[in-house]
């Protein structure tokens, strides 16, 4: 491509993918209209140097010779160290509050409120007041002298018991389902039919660097280092809390360079962010903040549980005709707004000829509320619909993959099924028998994942700066965050692409909010949202450095082309040092944009189908086996398949990894992961690593990933999320596997050996 | 006697004079600006506080051990060679260690905070002879992104140890020797004894001394708490109390003996420790945690108090008034009670060297391995002929302590073990306890496994 020629209006471009599973290949032609200076599009027929290759994490050494300075790794001299004190009630006022005695403590520098007398606690955790000290030791010491007296109220803290929460008996919701005229009529048609109660557990975070940060203060101008996944929504956050000490939005800067996990828990500042700013400005010094693990358990968020109610029928042919759905979501304490995060979301490509209801109500209790975590409602919904549909195709006599495919509405799953069934062995697997009374018994499920992030400009548009300096080396920045998902190398990755240089050239930064903005990394949204701009930015470099290389070898620009480290006329191309020489001391310095995607509408407000991306959602599935040892209820899980859709694959050995990672992480959640909490306290119970088990090396199944790569032709790149979509269908997968293995379901997860047993006892009994 | 605590933190010399005891090595490290070192859990649970320690590996040799640097207290380390993520070198200078290269070469990072714990415990392993399998050696780190496939590429990508790699030659000298330490400082005192009798003459003058041993226990538990102990008697120097003898007809193992060492020298002699071992929680606090530890903890789900009820140890306990031996079916008086007197150590434990004719460990957990017990179980039976002539059936996570089911055993005595002896000895382990139900598992989960794991025991080793 030439070097920074403008994109003539309708540019053709090929997308979709070249067959997979034995199925024909998926390509489709599309129309599309760049704005007008932005870099033109890759297709399905473009061919890539760097991009989807075998690329290094670019910041894999800082991490591991352990010089990645994460925030809470931020140490300046005379910095504090700063606690939180929390209520030790789940639900009443706080109705006195003295904090004199603490702040005559020896090396206790500040002490401040962070409640008001007569206002609500709403949970065991909920702020009080803050500390900073010379040292954890002296600062603990005060937290005890701070005296805060309450007006307790009866407390609940399971959602299910709660005044809203529906009758459940015997693991079955008692109350009836509401009449629906045209649903009724279906179920009573269907040939088969099926109604059953799920239910998921509470699941933390746990990200391994908790909350918090360092706050440093410079007259009103505030730093702050602040583990985070949105640094732009920090900034935002502080400023606007502390705008009565007379500080702006521009006096502000977020860093957030290394963050050690987030999973949807870490979009803002929150209570311990404002604390350590509040602090580190009392005390005029700066002050280090950060959670313990019990804090991050019971005070940062959480997955919200579920409970679940499904029930659908199939005709003859195998089809869904009828499908209501009923779910309740277990919140915190503002379980009672709308839009809490209960929310437990339910496939709908299975259901797309059927009858559908839908509805859901998120239940308060008086704990930490939820939280955005890792794909918000689908591991939970997909778990319930998942099974479900297992159970329901049992019934009809179906195999759980053929029922799958009658009634999935998505060609590229459609696809993805055939490709994962024949490499996981599917059919052979299904066949085998468990002896009878053998004391451990396998069994092999499998699940479908969706997710729909194909980007956005932002508002207003988000930005890439690029430079290239006389010495050749390329910076790409971004004051996003890089949260482990691989933002950097990403950067580095195009960048490198479009100017056809070696990555090793490439500086890329990420998490000053010093630097362009971005969005939060939630949803899926960075790459995505991002890409294209970086390609954007680096084009405008680019076109820059064709205007000198020009006027050096007396070419016309517009004929100038780079590549293979080269820059320069077909005829007498120079190497990119020698070309980069022509640039003075100031680097040559582009700032790319997010434009919208490419999909236009017509005067009706209907997608024109030229210029629609080849699909607008992403697309998985993913096959687990498991043993079950019927003496004790252990399960392990043996095997793991993953295929998976993420647009363009820009860093191979990345994206396999989020998506190897999302399948453990799933497994964990399917086995494992459960919050208690103790009635009479309101108090986590295992709000700990002892007690809160996530899974371990020695957990780790077999595992194979296949990343299927799709052109999308939604922007000039084409990249889709890949946080959140594989995260959707492990825990499903895993208990079809254990419903398949031992013939009776556990709908209730985590699936652990207690409840193994009782179901095997209950089958026993018939 | 040591008057400071000044340590070798990546080949050189580290003043910790002046830092209080309850100061763990991981704060020390960060607080100075090590900050490689990564804090996530305090409570040895998740590796990303890992570091280094050079041991010993006979009277000549030393070899890398890892720890959680987060369950070690500042001065436990003094006199020691410690090594954290900054300090480890290729061949050449400048050069990445070759884990550190294969953890960068295989992706073994997402959000990275976990990786310098994980590069740790494969250095150590690196270095290891024999080098223990992978999935083992970092069976104590945890990774949230749950990297886990590719780190564990990494790990077995590493080839040998090349020649003239220069962490590999400090292994061909001795260790540094555990020397005695004295000191206070920020209003706490410490004190590591070098001799059995100093130690039992300070217990003795401050019986509300916190003892250390491993402190893979009373670590977490000050972490957890956070309150400033004023007095700490560490029994890390003493040679009397680690070490395992073989005297007449019984191993004598003291007190302070970790579960490492116990493994590397009685795992092919003991079948119930070698059972035991790989299921006692990671190899980071298996390096810490001692056996005498495990039993002063006295915690009801305490997975190797019920293997030396099943073997009937006997324990020795000293004091300046004397020594004395007590059963360890009469060790544990309620829950997290012993029989230790204020005034006494538990010196050593002893138990036969000849195995009984058939010995089971089997622990229940809801992860399969590093977890807590829902319930473990140790079982030995001793033959005479085809019947049996002894049965020693001990249970943890049932009752308030660690206990036997002596009427099921009883029972089993001078009868084969076939279905009709199963029936009446599950009859009666059954009801023997009332367990409870709590987070690990609920009262009926455990009082079926009572019964369930004899099941198991006859199925394995009814001849």
């Amino acid at each position: 491509m030439n070097a920074g020629q403008p994109v003539p209006d309708g540019v053709e471009i090929t997308v979709g993918y070249r067959g997979i599973g034995g199925r024909p290949d998926r390509l489709e032609t599309r129309t599309v209209d760049p704005k007008e200076g932005d870099a033109p599009p890759w297709d399905a027929n473009t061919k890539h140097t760097f991009v989807g290759s075998d690329h290094d994490r670019v910041d894999g050494l800082a991490k591991a010779t352990g010089r990645a300075k994460y925030s809470y790794d931020m140490t300046f001299p005379g910095m504090l160290h700063g606690m939180v004190v929390r209520s030790t009630i789940a639900r009443g006022k706080l109705t006195a509050l003295d904090l004199d005695e603490a702040k005559q403590m020896p090396g206790i520098a500040a002490v401040i409120a962070l409640k008001e007398v007569g206002k609500r606690v709403r949970f065991v955790g909920d702020a009080i007041a803050a500390i900073a000290g010379v040292d954890h030791h002296r600062v603990r010491d005060a937290a005890e002298r701070i005296k805060a007296a309450y007006e307790a109220q009866e407390h609940v803290v399971d959602a299910l018991q709660s005044a809203e929460a529906p009758v459940v008996s015997g693991g079955v919701i008692e109350d009836p389902w509401p009449e629906h005229a045209d649903l009724d009529k279906a179920l009573a048609a269907a040939k088969t039919a099926h109604d059953a109660t799920y239910r998921t557990e509470v699941q933390t975070h746990s990200s391994l660097e908790t909350h918090g940060g360092v706050a440093k203060w410079t007259g009103n101008d505030l730093e702050m280092w602040c583990s985070t996944q949105a640094t732009f929504g920090v900034r935002g956050e502080l400023a606007e809390a502390l705008k009565e000490r007379g500080v702006k939005a521009a006096s502000v800067t977020v860093h957030a360079e290394f963050v050690g996990g987030g999973f949807g828990s870490k979009f803002g500042a929150g209570i311990e962010g404002l604390a350590c700013c509040l602090l580190a400005w009392e005390a005029k010094a700066p002050v280090k903040l950060m959670l313990d693990r019990f804090e991050e358990h019971t005070t940062t968020g959480n997955r919200p549980s579920a409970l679940i109610q499904i029930r659908a029928g199939v005709d003859a042919d195998g089809k869904l005709t009828a499908w209501d759905w009923r779910s309740f979501g277990g919140c915190g304490f503002n379980g009672r707004e709308r839009g809490s995060g209960g929310n437990a979301a339910m496939p709908d490509y299975y259901t797309r000829d059927a009858k559908v209801r839908r509805d859901h109500k998120d239940l308060a209790a008086d704990t930490d509320p939820a939280r955005p975590m890792r794909a918000p409602g689908h591991p939970q919904g997909w778990f319930g619909a998942e099974l479900f549909l297992d159970e329901l195709a049992a019934k009809a006599g179906l195999d759980p993959l053929e029922f799958r495919l009658r009634n999935d509405a998505e060609t590229i799953r459609q696809d993805q099924w055939r490709l994962g069934a024949e490499k996981f062995g599917w059919a052979a697997l299904r066949a085998r028998k468990n002896e009878a009374g053998a004391r451990f018994v396998r069994g092999t499920g499998l699940a479908s994942a969706r997710w729909g992030q194909n980007g956005n400009p932002g508002r207003p548009p988000h930005g890439i700066t690029c430079r290239i300096h006389q010495d050749g080396t390329v910076e790409s920045r971004t004051g996003a965050q890089d949260i482990g998902t691989g933002l950097k190398t990403v950067l580095t990755l195009l960048t490198a692409e479009e100017l056809g240089v070696d990555p090793r050239h490439v500086k890329a930064t990420a998490g000053h909010t010093s630097d362009p903005s971005g969005p939060a990394a939630g949803g899926s949204t960075t790459t995505p949202s991002l890409a294209p701009a970086v390609r954007h930015a680096a084009f405008l470099a680019k076109a820059q450095l064709a205007e000198l290389v020009g006027k050096h070898l007396g070419v016309d620009p517009a004929e100038i082309v780079c590549g293979g480290g080269t820059i320069g006329s077909a005829a007498k191309p120079m190497p990119w040092a020698e070309a980069c020489k022509l640039i003075g001391p100031n680097p040559i310095e582009a700032r790319g944009q997010r434009f919208a995607n490419y999909e236009q509408r017509d005067a009706d407000k209907k997608v024109i189908p030229a210029t629609r991306p080849f699909s607008s959602t992403q697309c998985g599935c993913q096959f687990a086996e498991v043993e079950v040892d019927t003496w004790t209820g252990l399960v392990r899980v043996v095997r793991m398949l993953g295929v998976q859709d993420c647009g363009l694959v820009i860093a191979k050995k990345l994206a396999e990894s989020q998506v190897l990672g999302a399948m453990i992480q799933g497994l964990s959640y399917a086995l494992h992961e459960q919050r208690i909490m103790d009635a009479t306290s309101g108090r986590m119970l295992n709000g700990d690593f002892l007690r809160y088990k996530i899974a371990g090396p020695r957990d780790l199944p077999e595992l194979e990933v296949v990343m299927h790569s799709i052109a999308n032709g939604h922007d000039n790149v084409s990249a889709s999320g890949l946080g959140e979509p594989p995260s959707v269908a492990a825990p499903a997968a895993v208990a079809n596997a254990v419903f398949h293995a031992i013939g009776v379901p556990i709908r209730h997860l985590p699936i652990t050996p207690d409840k193994v047993l009782a179901a095997l006892e209950a089958k026993k009994k018939g | 006697m040591s008057e400071g605590i000044a340590f070798t933190l990546n080949g050189e010399r580290v003043d910790g004079a002046g830092v209080d005891p309850n100061t763990t090595l991981l704060h020390f490290l960060r607080g100075s600006g090590r900050t490689g070192t990564k804090e996530a859990c305090a409570e040895g649970e998740c590796g990303a506080c890992a570091v280094a320690c050079v041991v010993a590996d006979g009277d000549a040799r030393s070899r890398y051990q890892v720890v959680n640097s987060c369950l070690v207290l500042l001065p436990e380390v003094a006199g020691a060679e410690v090594w954290t993520v900054e300090g480890l070198r290729g061949l050449a200078n400048g050069e990445l260690h070759p884990v550190q290269r294969a953890m960068v070469e295989h992706g073994g990072s997402q959000c990275g905070y976990c990786t310098p714990g994980f590069v740790m415990t494969l250095f150590a392993r690196h270095y290891a002879r024999p080098r223990p399998d992978a999935r083992s050696a970092i069976a104590g780190n945890l990774c949230r992104c749950t990297g886990y496939r590719a780190i564990l590429a990494a790990a077995e990508s590493v080839s040998e140890v090349a020649a003239g790699d220069p962490h590999a030659a400090r292994l061909e000298r001795p260790a540094p020797p555990v020397t005695a330490v004295r000191f206070e400082a920020g209003g706490a005192s410490y004190a590591r004894p070098a001799t059995l009798a100093e130690a039992l003459a300070a217990r003795a003058a401050h019986p509300d001394a916190a003892l250390l041993a491993g402190g893979t226990d009373l670590v977490v538990e000050r972490n957890q708490d956070g309150r400033h102990r004023e007095r700490w008697l560490s029994l890390g120097a003493i040679p009397e109390l680690s070490g395992i003898d073989e005297q007449g007809a019984e191993f004598v193992i003291g007190a302070c003996t970790t579960w490492e060492a116990i493994e590397a020298q009685l795992g092919s002699r003991v079948p119930l420790f070698a059972q035991l071992i790989p299921l006692f929680a990671s190899p980071l606090i298996r390096a810490r945690a001692t056996i005498g530890g495990n039993l002063c903890t006295a915690s009801p789900v305490g997975d190797a108090a019920p293997v030396l009820l099943a073997l009937d140890a006997t324990l020795d306990v000293a004091s300046v008034r004397g020594r004395r031996r007590v059963p360890v079916s009469e060790w544990f008086t309620g829950h997290r009670r012993s029989a230790l007197a204020a005034d006494e150590l538990l010196a050593a434990v002893r138990i036969p060297n000849s195995p009984p004719g058939a010995g089971r460990f089997f622990k229940v957990s809801k992860r399969e391995l590093d977890d807590i017990s829902s319930v473990s179980g140790a079982f030995a039976v001793w033959f005479d002929g085809g019947v049996v002539a002894r049965a020693r059936f001990a249970y943890g996570g049932v009752a308030a302590t660690p206990v036997r089911a002596t009427a099921a055993e009883a029972l089993l005595v001078g009868r084969r073990m076939d279905a009709a002896s199963l029936r009446d000895c599950r009859a009666a382990a059954a009801g023997a306890f009332a367990p409870i139900g709590d987070v690990r598992a609920s009262a009926g989960y455990r009082a079926a496994m009572v019964a369930e794991l004899l099941a198991k025991l006859w199925h394995e080793v009814a001849p």
